[in-house]
């Protein structure tokens, strides 16, 4: 409790991105203490709560605090890892460290209401500190999960309930307006100088020379010589040409850059776990898809943390 | 080509580039403008929670510490004195981000007092209390880290050069941050 609000007080050590682990699967073992045997049951329950449950759960036993608290560490991780999908935010981050006997459940947005902070305390207290008292590591995971499960069940039975998944994932779409602004502005500009070009040539040729004369001739009134307007045409051509790199720049570096939209549900990669967080990149060993970025889901610190 | 023709090219390249460029700029400022508003409001929300949760927590430690009055009361008027201030202003994010200190210190003080009451300590609804107090705080630390890293690129983006004149027209105005806790040098004293 005191080391908590103690954080609040004095100035959290900052982790290093680089000092964080990439996501690289569903368990992350840094500490070396799971039992290689259960491994594919525990894999099996996290695929089930991910499938039926909605719940994409991650495990990170770490090997050490890394110069910060549990909280943040726990937070930063679940940012790094981006678990659960976006606008879901239906990440569920276990972390422990062995080492400092810490362990805390980081929650995404969309899971605080089916486990709240007192239901995934409960479940250290009650179902995993047992376990890890006797340093049954696997058990007490393989325990949590399914308290997890049941817990899950009972309430929506799949969808969660993604409070604020809304409002947090329209935060993030800042973009759109760059394609608005391509429409809306050159396409007209375009446009209309194309019906006024095309007005000047369908013009009787006495009308157009001397239309063009009357543009000439507003032009140099304005005090523009020749030797201006031919700079000034030049640096327009430049500047054309820059503003079409720009936009394909954009356009290229939106498509390239997020995700599909709808997050890692029922994903596209297929394979070894069928689906699995949505990955933009090749899978690692274990038959597991994973990437650096895995769903896009965020958390906003929300979960417990305790000690045993 | 001739050269009239050559001058409306130009005056139409430069007018849509210039108008292009001011548009596309004001609009990603007003993006940062709104992320850092809707990240005000995540901080908001995470303080009313905290707020929300005291009543029943007082109560509860109420039940089992009769004695602990004085801590009880800091706890609630300080949470009567945080529903009070609107921020509408920098300065009024000063009083705020005091005045949530203040609540926090008397909350430390009450979970510390708590720590003498075996009982109390093992009332499931204290219990339950006490964690979503801890989750809370948790978020709240979060949210004020995210507030601050929005209101500080909101910041640069508005004060740096091209920037500065669309805010300039715009009348966009700089945000205040929560600055790193002062309120370490008088953390609350911890007697066990």
């Amino acid at each position: 409790m005191m080391r908590i609000l103690f954080a609040m007080l004095f100035l959290i050590p900052n982790v290093h991105a680089q000092d964080l682990p990439s996501f690289q699967g569903n368990i992350l073992d840094e500490a070396h203490v799971l039992n290689e045997a259960a491994l594919p049951g525990i894999h099996a329950k996290i695929q089930h709560l991910r499938d039926e449950r909605g719940v994409m759960v991650a495990i990170y036993l770490a090997d050490g605090l890394k110069g910060t608290t549990i909280e943040d560490l726990g937070h930063r991780v679940f940012v790094e890892w981006k678990l659960g999908a976006q606008g879901k935010n239906n990440g569920l981050l276990f972390l422990a460290v062995p080492s400092a006997r810490k362990m805390r459940f980081e929650v995404g947005y969309g899971l605080e209401g089916d486990l709240t902070d007192a239901f995934t305390r409960r479940i250290q207290d009650t179902v995993i500190r047992p376990h890890f008292r006797e340093n049954d590591y696997s058990g007490g995971i393989s325990a949590a999960l399914d308290a997890i499960e049941q817990k899950m069940a009972k309430t929506s039975g799949g969808e969660p309930a993604g409070q604020d998944a809304s409002e947090r994932e329209s935060r993030k779409d800042a973009g759109p307006w760059i394609i608005g602004i391509f429409f809306g502005i050159l396409i007209p500009a375009f446009l209309i100088f194309a019906i006024v070009a095309g007005k000047v040539r369908s013009l009787p040729e006495e009308r157009k020379a001397s239309f063009k004369n009357k543009i000439r001739a507003i032009l140099l009134g304005a005090g523009l010589t020749p030797f201006l307007l031919n700079a000034l045409f030049g640096v327009a051509l430049l500047a054309g040409g820059a503003l079409i790199l720009w936009i394909l720049a954009l356009v290229i570096g939106k498509l390239w850059g997020s995700p599909p939209a709808g997050g890692g549900f029922g994903g596209d990669f297929g394979g070894g776990y069928g689906g699995g967080y949505d990955s933009t990149g090749g899978s690692s060993g274990g038959g597991f898809e994973s990437d650096s970025s895995s769903g896009g889901g965020d958390s906003g610190g929300g979960g417990s943390s305790s000690d045993w | 080509m001739k050269s009239s023709t050559i001058a409306l090219l130009s005056i139409v390249g430069v007018l849509v580039l210039g108008v292009f460029w001011f548009v596309s700029s004001g609009n990603s400022l007003i993006a940062m403008e709104e992320g850092v508003n809707s990240s005000w409001s995540q901080v908001e929300n995470v303080y009313q929670r905290r707020s929300d949760l005291i009543p029943n927590l007082v109560n509860t430690v109420k039940g089992y510490a009769k004695h602990e009055a004085e801590v009880l009361e800091q706890v609630t008027q300080a949470r009567a004195s945080v529903g009070q201030i609107r921020v509408n202003s920098p300065s009024d994010l000063q009083k705020f981000d005091q005045a949530q200190g203040q609540l926090s210190n008397a909350l430390s003080r009450l979970m510390v007092v708590a720590e003498k009451y075996p009982e109390l300590k093992a009332n499931q609804n204290f219990l339950e209390l006490q964690s979503q107090l801890e989750g809370t705080e948790n978020r709240i630390t979060v949210e004020r880290q995210r507030f601050n890293t929005a209101a500080q690129a909101f910041n640069t983006a508005i004060r740096q050069f091209p920037g500065s004149i669309v805010a300039g027209s715009k009348g966009m105005k700089a945000r205040t941050y929560f600055e790193a806790k002062k309120g370490s040098e008088n953390a609350p004293e911890v007697k066990f």
